[in-house]
């Protein structure tokens, strides 16, 4: 459900960091009707312009103090990703995205109760790098 | 004594998602246009830190409750038995969970925790000492396709055993003469006719829109029940699998069924999917046998809430933000039909 809000407009943007563009980063807001555990995140994927990012590249915070790997959310069974609360999916890639339109797409796959299988969000939203 | 209003505040969890409204609009809502005073919330949604929530929230909690002068009744709470990767979560495991329920629901003064629907025994054998300790009753959720009357043909993906599963726990109920195990029945068992809003939405997505047309022409004539039935007989074989789906229905238990259950009964969920105008300034429900069963609760001097669960946001949502349901207005077209069928 709201697969519509999976990825918020005008959160995609480059991370500058020391001076230093590390990578890019977008807002996401939970796909279902309850907070979850990071662990029932079963995964997050990101494509630009048709290529999808290598899935080590991504880190995912439900606040901005905890940052995570994939890999290691799935062992994160106790930390909150609270409903209606946005998280932040960032990539990892040292120049972050080029100037000008990208397309990008943003999945968030969720386990959730009572559905025995994972259940996927996803949207693409044209983003412009100025 | 009597019946009772509440509602579940699953029923504004679109509001809640774009930031209209928190906890305490929903509490102001209840108070101040319904007038009820029934509060049912789900565990992850209501609780921030769910199942340890600050003092700060807790005193908040209890004092937003005082402020509007509302009654906890049930914390909804979830078995995710996909959690860990490594293993499906366990029964002892779901056991120790509900317990951390069971606990919130005392701090937040809820009288029972409506978890999943076919709880096993097993699980609620687990946490039953802290439900006797702390006074909270565990109640599941009678969700359709679980009948009340044993029906061992009904298979679905909820439990093991859907079609005994009501009977099962009676009989647990009774071997142990424990008061403090019960069920939630959900409205959605007594269907009279498909969902309006599911039958839009498959309107709506149908390719040929010609046919569609002849459909939406249909819908004005035949009764919904008789709509998918109508459609096959005119139109043969045109509708897909899904389509079907959409416009199937089943009644899986009859309003008088519930008197089986009536001494469990902690709560009813009072689900709707789309409140019409069947009269200028009258609402009813077209799917479910509301009246019916409020007429047998009635006639049984049943005392408890029933609690508005609206829950047709989803077929909506393939929309825009100005064609999304309206859950506000929903919940108080809701009320007003349990007004006037509990004589209020």
């Amino acid at each position: 459900m709201f697969d519509n809000n999976v990825f918020i407009e005008g959160t995609c943007k480059n991370v500058v960091e020391n001076g230093e563009i590390i990578g890019y980063e977008m807002e996401t807001n939970i796909t279902y009707y309850r907070g979850i555990p990071l662990s029932m995140v079963n995964f997050v994927a990101v494509e630009v312009d048709g290529i999808k990012v290598p899935e080590e590249d991504i880190r995912f915070t439900p606040d901005h103090i905890d940052w995570f790997t994939l890999k290691e959310m799935e062992t994160v069974a106790t930390i909150k990703w609270e409903y209606g609360i946005p998280a932040t999916v960032r990539v990892l890639q040292k120049g972050g995205l080029s100037k000008g339109s990208h397309e990008v797409k943003l999945t968030v796959c969720t386990r959730t109760a009572y559905i025995p299988f994972p259940l996927e969000g996803n949207m693409t939203r044209t983003v412009i790098i100025e | 004594m009597g019946i009772k209003r509440g509602v579940s505040f699953y029923s504004y969890q679109q509001a809640q998602f774009f930031g209209e409204m928190d906890y305490h609009d929903m509490c102001r809502e209840l108070r101040e246009t319904l007038g009820c005073d029934g509060v049912e919330i789900i565990n992850e949604t209501t609780v921030p830190k769910y199942p340890f929530p600050t003092r700060e929230f807790l005193a908040d909690w209890h004092n937003t409750m005082a402020r509007y002068d509302l009654t906890p009744v049930a914390l909804d709470g979830f078995l995710d038995t996909l959690r860990f990767r490594d293993h499906v979560m366990t029964r002892k495991e779901a056991g120790e969970l509900l317990k951390l329920d069971l606990q919130l629901a005392a701090d937040m003064g809820f009288k029972h925790v409506r978890t999943m629907t076919g709880l096993p025994s097993e699980v609620i054998e687990w946490a039953l000492d802290t439900a006797v300790k702390l006074d909270v009753k565990i109640a599941w959720e009678i969700h359709t396709p679980i009948p009340i009357k044993p029906d061992p043909t009904i298979q679905g993906l909820y439990c093991e055993s859907p079609g005994t599963a009501v009977y099962d726990t009676v009989e647990f109920i009774k071997k142990t003469g424990t008061k403090h195990v019960g069920f939630v029945p959900d409205m959605g068992i007594f269907t009279k006719a498909p969902y309006l809003d599911v039958v839009e939405a498959a309107v709506r997505h149908m390719k040929d829109r010609k046919f569609a047309a002849n459909v939406e022409a249909m819908m004005k004539e035949v009764p919904l029940a008789e709509l998918g039935e109508a459609i096959e007989k005119k139109y043969p074989g045109r509708l897909s699998p899904q389509e079907k789906r959409s416009f199937a229905w089943k009644t899986v238990a009859q309003p008088e069924d519930i008197e089986l259950i009536l001494p469990y009964i902690c709560s009813i969920h009072g689900k709707v999917h789309d409140m019409i105008e069947v009269a200028p300034g009258v609402y009813d429900d077209p799917s479910t046998m509301n009246a019916e069963v409020i007429e047998v609760l009635k006639k049984n001097n049943w005392n408890g809430y029933i609690c508005t669960e609206f829950e047709g946001q989803r077929s909506r949502q393939d929309q825009g933000r100005e064609h999304l349901a309206d859950e506000v207005d929903q919940v108080r077209r809701h009320h007003q039909m349990l007004k006037r069928l509990i004589g209020e």
